[in-house]
């Protein structure tokens, strides 16, 4: 395949691999600190984009919203996006509930405002050290080079939705060949599971305003356009006609209707001990980890873990010492790194979706 | 509820005698008969009784120029082959008279009936049952348009070019138009006018020339071109007027001709025969019969019909067989005179090396007159030269969508000069396209935009 | 994924399901439903509903007269149009009212937005994320359609809307792979099921051209093409523009760029034949105009802006499939685009659509009752295109389903009678998008009276409130008294009118002329007019510009009119499906080949088939009968 001629390649201090909410994080903390930042999406119709839970905290004693508030006072640019009306709201019974599109529309205008970061659409397929520095490859050929690189590719490093359904979201492209650059670079890998819930048609739901529960199930406004439900709670399997027949019973209502199916993929992401406290790539400097692929369970976890990863990346870049970022006031997030550095090995089959976790 | 137009054809195939008929059928027939018709007794034609023949002249109503003697039959419907109102006009005059005829009545307001539409009307007014309806359609599609396609394509080869380049013409100032409109917000500049109107004159001027030139064909207003050719002392001039003195119909001066030599027309079953190069023949004499070479060679180039005289009384010479490998065989009569010098037996003229049979005639005495005739017939309704009533009602039909089509160009400058919208002129262009393609049968859009793509860069 | 998960339970029945969330989707599901038949909108993605891949524009010549149709029968684009819209340009302004366009830039993430809006809003409409992988059928009658899932959908009519899916192949410099758009995966499964039933179908290509960051742009080197100070709307039920307006910027390629684009042609996929299906020629890249124009030394390149709340800038008249760091060349040597950094590589997608003239005027499949076809997937191009046709066969299912005629818009009627008619009779060999000139009959449909011919259509389908319907007619009466009032006012020749008509380049009258003479003068408007000889009466712009049109183009219109007539007779003359040709003797050869197999179902149609001469219809004609 035909790359770039070696005069036409580009060069950044950081280039971040994935626009969700670790990659726009990293991006945004690189860049404001003075790196010149790279940030590829396979999609730019899908930056920081939630395709789960639109629950970010279940209630004012949700530990993610005190994981938020320390990663508000780094810095970060999740919080101060979940503070805007139109992008989440607190339901009645302190539930803070976001909308999923206008997040990822607010992000992705972040990205195209803030200066020093390039936001790109491109499909990852190598990732190699040369010279020194590291060389960024992609579908299309084109050819990047940065000292650091933040890897923040969601579920998409070899991602299956059932079924054949898509490859790292439903419908979407995988991410493949990055997948074996990196196990080529020498990291371990380990599968994964995720779930995303079914969303309902909220005028087929007799519903009061709010979140009502039908059992075991919860039930989230979500998104202000197509008027939707999220389902949330134990997964329902089964083809779509199969959970309809499920969720009537389960609501009670034979009128419901399910306007997304549940779906359920793989995929892989690192496995335990492969980065340090600060993300960093044990035996790889310069390569960092965040998000789902470092094995964050969930948006408040992604954006934090891409807030670290994406300030180290600008250290390493401008061969800065490693700057303490955090301090005693930040747990939540020293506590979400180590978990993510932790020696002990990773369960095979991890349910990312959920609480909590 | 439009009104069902009246429509006009000439009825009667060439060649089935010197009687012609110009028929008229639809509610407006007996009004645009009555408008030329001069009744030798009784009154208009608006009066007169169903079924009945009516005596008098057709006359040219802008001049009064006396065009034919007629007889006229008026037949009101139902009671009529169509069932609407039918005038069958009767001439004399041969096709020229006929189309003349045809032509007024254009003029008054008729249509030009379309191959089998009086037939059509029958099958549609209920007169005739399908099956006849299909025979005559079958018949008219099959020979009329086919044969007519061929047939035109043949006579006017260079017409036909000469419209299809015409056309292209066309389209690329259309495309000049449509380019500006369709894509006025990409980078295709806006309409030159003046360079616009420059071409359409140019176009409009050939419109026009071929009108009058090519269509008024030489067939009709001259005749089938014969020429007669031999060598000296064959007899041609005998033939001529043994043509002449009985068959001699209408002698025309016939106008836009150039030529400084008497042509001679002369109705052979309605056939008009144009004897060209007939001058020297006249003159009589052996003296003048001695034909030059060239001139012989001139007229049989230009001779839809040759016919080529043999003295049947003489054994064949070299200038015999040199006449004879000379001459176009598919449009060459043979004809072996001087029978009454060898009546009964043989001609010692060997008529076996000859590429077709031969007519063997007796100038002099007349004898085999009626055969030839028969056989020059036969030479131009077999399809070896155009059929003649198809080529008056194509011409003018061509005629009239061609003038329509220099019409509309003339608008279209205009149009272009006043500062008329460009959408407004390509209409007129649009109406010159559409006339010009009933007679090519061409659709416009396809080849507009393909000339719209070849010309211009579009392109976001 | 366990068997459990594959139940063919049926499920319960919808009157219509649309497959396709774009253009056409959308229209077709508003449309059925509003119709009041129960309708489910199945899309791969219900996040990309509505999303405008290519340029982010709706409108333009012959386009924006589409786009007003749909308005003027009740459809959504216009309105959605209006609501999202960040510029709108009347086109051709210079030029007469026929070939007067609106042309919209929109916001597209706004589009979409309000497109999904309309859907949730909209009562008997439910939407469904999910890969449909064949069509129930039986006896030759659509029964619904099948999940990739295995779950069953019942419907007694199925809209196809499938866009550039079907088997989309991306093709960007000699790297081809599948894909439906960009990071999208095709649909695979459908296509051969379509095919299984009979239903021919062949490859069409379409191209985008690159986006590049607003922020790297150097406008200063460009022209500032700003849209119209006093704004129109597409839709009559739209108040205005409220979003902010925000101008497109024009530059030109260079000698620069012709040569480096020449120096890489041989990696142009459409050298390289690494495209195969054709592409349309109105659209081509910037290898192909290169390639074919050598002697031009400067090409457009319309930089626009592709929302408010993005710095993606659209190149328009840069298409190109090349490789990406060719594209880079290729932008970066254009005046204003020197530092711009690529956000977006252009690309070309290659993908199967169904051959137009298997379908009836209805848009319904000839092959398969009650399945309708509408969109990209009959081999047009454009938003407009699609949504034209995807409202027709929303309202077409409906009537199906009602018992109700069908809706067939003649070519006289409407640009959708145009493009429908065009598809279905003649077919497509490149992707079909309409243009004025297609339109014979152009100087009756017009934008100033789309409302006027089709608005009473949408409200019989029950898609027009009674609103706009009492608008339109309203207007019509204000314009005849005008015209009434312009043909009794006279005007006598005196110093002040002559000074008036010198004013406008205009000469003098000698006699007494009525307003309604002077008003046929090219060179005179109707707003001077009555500013000067009738200053108190005062008019709408819409009744001022419709009684203009129809005074100036009276001669125009009623020529065409009486073309219409005449063609009407062959319109209505209906041939019956199965109509055997070989028995008609006297057709041309080609006549009859092409008319068995287009078989058409008016004269009127027949006669448009290309080789099918005035005389063949008339012999047919008379085989009507039998």
């Amino acid at each position: 395949m035909e790359t770039s001629p070696a005069n036409l390649t580009h060069d950044y201090d950081v280039i971040v691999i994935g626009a969700g909410p670790a990659g726009c994080e990293s991006a945004l903390a690189a860049a404001g600190e003075g790196a010149c930042t790279l940030c590829l999406a396979i999609s730019l119709d899908n930056v920081g984009f939630p395709p789960a839970n639109p629950i970010i905290a279940e209630g004012p004693e949700d530990r993610r919203l005190a994981l938020l508030a320390e990663l508000r006072s780094l810095g970060g640019s999740l919080p101060k996006l979940l503070s805007r009306e139109i992008i989440a709201r607190e339901l009645p019974g302190g539930m803070l509930v976001a909308d999923r599109r206008n997040l990822g529309l607010a992000y992705k205008e972040l990205l195209e405002t803030t200066d020093g970061l390039e936001p790109r659409q491109a499909l990852v397929t190598d990732l190699e050290t040369a010279g020194g520095a590291w060389r960024v490859a992609t579908r299309l050929g084109e050819v990047f080079h940065a000292p650091a690189v933040v890897v923040a590719a969601g579920t998409f490093l070899m991602g299956r939705v059932e079924d054949g359904k898509g490859g790292g979201r439903l419908g979407e492209i995988p991410a493949d060949s990055l997948a074996r650059s990196l196990m080529s670079l020498g990291h371990k890998l380990v599968s994964v599971s995720a779930v995303n819930m079914p969303r309902l048609d909220r005028n087929s739901l007799a519903v009061e305003d709010g979140s009502p529960r039908s059992g075991d199930y919860l039930f989230v406004p979500d998104g202000s356009q197509l008027a939707e439900q999220y389902m949330f709670g134990p997964f329902i399997q089964g083809s779509f006609s199969s959970q309809l027949a499920d969720i009537r019973k389960i609501t009670g209502q034979p009128g419901a209707w399910v306007t997304r199916p549940s779906w359920s993929m793989t995929c892989l992401t690192l496995a335990a001990g492969q980065v340090d406290q600060r993300l960093e790539a044990a035996a790889l400097p310069g390569l960092f980890f965040a998000g789902r692929a470092a094995g964050t369970c969930n948006y408040s976890e992604a954006a934090a873990s891409g807030r670290v990863a994406g300030a180290g990346a600008a250290d390493s870049a401008a061969s800065r010492g490693r700057r303490p970022l955090l301090t005693s006031d930040h747990n939540h997030i020293s506590e979400l790194c180590e978990r993510i550095a932790r020696q002990e090995d990773r369960p095979v089959t991890v349910r990312i979706e959920g609480p909590g976790c | 509820m439009r009104e069902v137009p009246t429509i006009a054809a000439i009825s009667t195939p060439m060649g089935a005698g010197a009687i012609g008929i110009v028929r008229l059928t639809g509610p407006r027939a007996i009004t645009i008969c009555d408008g030329l018709f001069t009744p030798v007794r009784g009154g208009p034609l608006t009066e007169a009784d169903s079924h009945t023949l009516n005596y008098g002249t057709i006359v040219d109503p802008d001049d009064g120029a006396h065009v034919d003697e007629v007889l006229v039959g008026v037949m009101r419907g139902p009671d009529t082959y169509t069932r609407e109102d039918i005038v069958e006009v009767n001439c004399h005059g041969g096709a020229v008279a006929q189309q003349r005829i045809l032509s007024l009545f254009l003029r008054l307001g008729a249509e030009l009936a379309t191959p089998g539409e009086f037939t059509r009307r029958a099958f549609l007014n209920g007169r005739i049952d399908l099956a006849q309806a299909e025979s005559v359609a079958g018949i008219i599609a099959a020979k009329t348009e086919a044969g007519l396609r061929v047939a035109m394509a043949q006579l006017e080869g260079s017409v036909s070019r000469e419209i299809g380049g015409i056309r292209e013409d066309i389209l690329r100032v259309l495309a000049a138009v449509e380019a500006d409109i369709d894509f006025s917000d990409e980078d295709v500049g806006e309409l030159d006018r003046e360079d616009a109107g420059r071409r359409l004159a140019e176009i409009e001027s050939r419109v026009r020339e071929l009108v009058e030139t090519a269509l008024v064909g030489r067939v009709l207003s001259e005749g089938i071109r014969t020429a007669i050719v031999g060598k000296p002392n064959v007899g041609k001039s005998s033939l001529l007027n043994a043509l002449l003195m009985r068959e001699r119909a209408i002698v025309t001066e016939v106008p836009g001709t150039t030529r400084d030599t008497i042509e001679e027309i002369i109705n052979i079953r309605g056939i008009p025969l144009q004897l060209i190069d007939t001058a020297g023949l006249r003159a009589g004499g052996d003296a003048v019969e001695q034909m030059g070479i060239e001139r012989s060679r001139k007229a049989i180039a230009e001779a839809d019909l040759v016919l080529c005289l043999f003295d049947g009384s003489q054994p064949e010479d070299d200038r015999d067989r040199g006449l004879i490998t000379s001459l176009p065989r598919d449009r060459t009569l043979y004809v072996i005179n001087k029978s009454d010098l060898f009546r009964g037996q043989r001609p010692r003229f060997n008529a076996g090396q000859l590429p077709a049979a031969p007519v063997i005639i007796s100038a002099m005495t007349r004898l085999g007159l009626r055969d030839l005739k028969e056989r020059i017939a036969d030479f131009v309704l077999g399809g070896a030269l155009p059929p003649l009533e198809g080529a008056i009602i194509t011409r003018e039909r061509h005629r009239q969508l061609l003038e329509a089509t220099a019409g509309a160009l003339a608008t279209a400058q205009q149009g272009l000069r006043v500062g008329l919208g460009v959408e407004l002129v390509a209409e007129e262009l649009r109406a010159a396209l559409s006339s010009l393609g009933e007679i090519t049968g061409d659709e416009i859009v396809e080849d507009l935009l393909d000339i719209v793509f070849q010309e211009f860069c579009i392109g976001k | 994924m366990t068997d459990a998960g594959r139940s063919n339970i049926a499920m319960e029945g919808f009157d219509v399901v649309v497959v396709g969330g774009g253009h056409a989707g959308c229209e077709a599901a508003l449309a059925s439903a509003r119709m009041g038949c129960s309708t489910l909108l199945v899309t791969l993605s219900l996040e990309k509903i509505s999303l405008m891949p290519c340029n982010p524009a709706v409108g333009g010549v012959g386009k924006g007269q589409l786009t007003r149709e749909i308005d003027a029968l009740g459809g959504e684009q216009g309105r959605n149009t209006d609501r999202s819209c960040i510029q709108m340009k009347m086109l051709n302004t210079s030029k007469g009212p026929a070939v007067q366009a609106l042309r919209a830039q929109a916001d597209k993430k706004l589009y979409e937005d309000n497109m999904k809006r309309a859907l949730a809003a909209q009562q008997d409409l439910k939407v469904l994320e999910g890969r449909v992988a064949s069509l129930i059928v039986s006896r030759e009658t659509i029964g619904g359609v099948v999940l990739s899932d295995g779950s069953s959908i019942t419907a007694s009519a199925v809209v196809l809307a499938c866009g550039t899916f079907l088997n989309g192949k991306i093709v960007v410099g000699d790297q081809r792979f599948p894909a439906g758009r960009m990071g999208e995966l095709p649909a695979t499964e459908l296509s051969a099921n379509l095919t299984g039933f009979g239903i021919e179908l062949a490859r069409f290509q379409s191209a985008t051209p690159p986006r590049v960051d607003a922020r790297t742009i150097d406008t200063s080197r460009m022209t500032l093409e700003s849209g119209d100070a006093d704004p129109q709307t597409f839709s009559l039920l739209s108040k205005g523009h409220e979003l902010e307006q925000l101008p497109c910027y024009l530059t030109y390629t260079t000698e620069k760029t012709h040569e480096v684009v020449r120096d890489h042609l041989h990696h142009s996929p459409i050298k390289t034949g690494s495209i195969s299906g054709k592409g349309p020629r109105y659209c081509p890249s910037i290898d192909r105009k290169v390639m074919n124009f050598p002697d031009r030394d400067r090409h457009p390149v319309f930089v626009e802006p592709e929302g408010l709340h993005t710095s993606e800038m659209y190149l328009q008249g840069l298409t190109t499939s090349m490789p990406v760091w060719v594209q880079e060349k290729i932008i970066n040597s254009t005046p204003g685009l020197e530092h711009a950094r690529l956000m977006r590589p252009g690309y070309a997608v290659e993908y199967d659509y169904a051959v137009p003239s298997q379908l009836e005027p209805t848009l319904q499949s000839r092959i398969l009752k009650n399945l309708f076809l509408a969109g990209q997937i009959n081999g047009t191009s454009g938003y407009e295109e699609a949504a034209a046709q995807g409202l027709v066969a929303g309202i077409n299912a409906g009537c199906s389903i009602l018992g109700r005629d069908p809706l067939v818009l003649k070519r006289s009627e409407a640009y959708i009678g145009v493009l429908i008619d065009d598809l279905v009779t003649k077919g497509v060999d490149e992707p079909y998008r309409m243009f004025t000139s297609r339109a014979e009959y152009r100087l009756l449909l017009r934008h100033d009276n789309a409302h006027t011919r089709l608005s009473p259509i949408g409200h019989r389908l029950g898609l027009v409130p009674r609103e706009i319907l009492c608008l339109t007619e309203s207007t019509e009466k204000s314009v005849h008294r005008l015209i009434e009032l312009l043909s009794t006012t006279r005007v006598a020749p005196s110093p002040s009118s002559d000074e008036f008509f010198l004013a406008h380049t205009s000469s003098p009258i000698k006699e007494t002329q009525t307003l309604l003479q002077l008003l046929k003068r090219p060179e005179i408007r109707l707003a001077d007019l009555l500013h000067e000889f009738l200053p108190e009466r005062s008019e709408s712009p819409d009744t001022l510009n419709s009684a203009e049109i129809q005074v100036k183009y009276d001669g125009y219109i009623r020529r065409q009119l009486k073309q219409v007539e005449r063609a009407s007779a062959l319109e209505e003359a209906s041939i019956p499906t199965g109509f055997r040709y070989a028995d008609v003797p006297g057709l041309t050869i080609e006549a009859r080949e092409k008319l068995t197999r287009l078989q058409p179902r008016t004269l009127g149609q027949a006669s448009r088939i290309a080789g099918v001469t005035p005389a063949d219809v008339s012999i047919i004609s008379i085989y009507l009968r039998r």
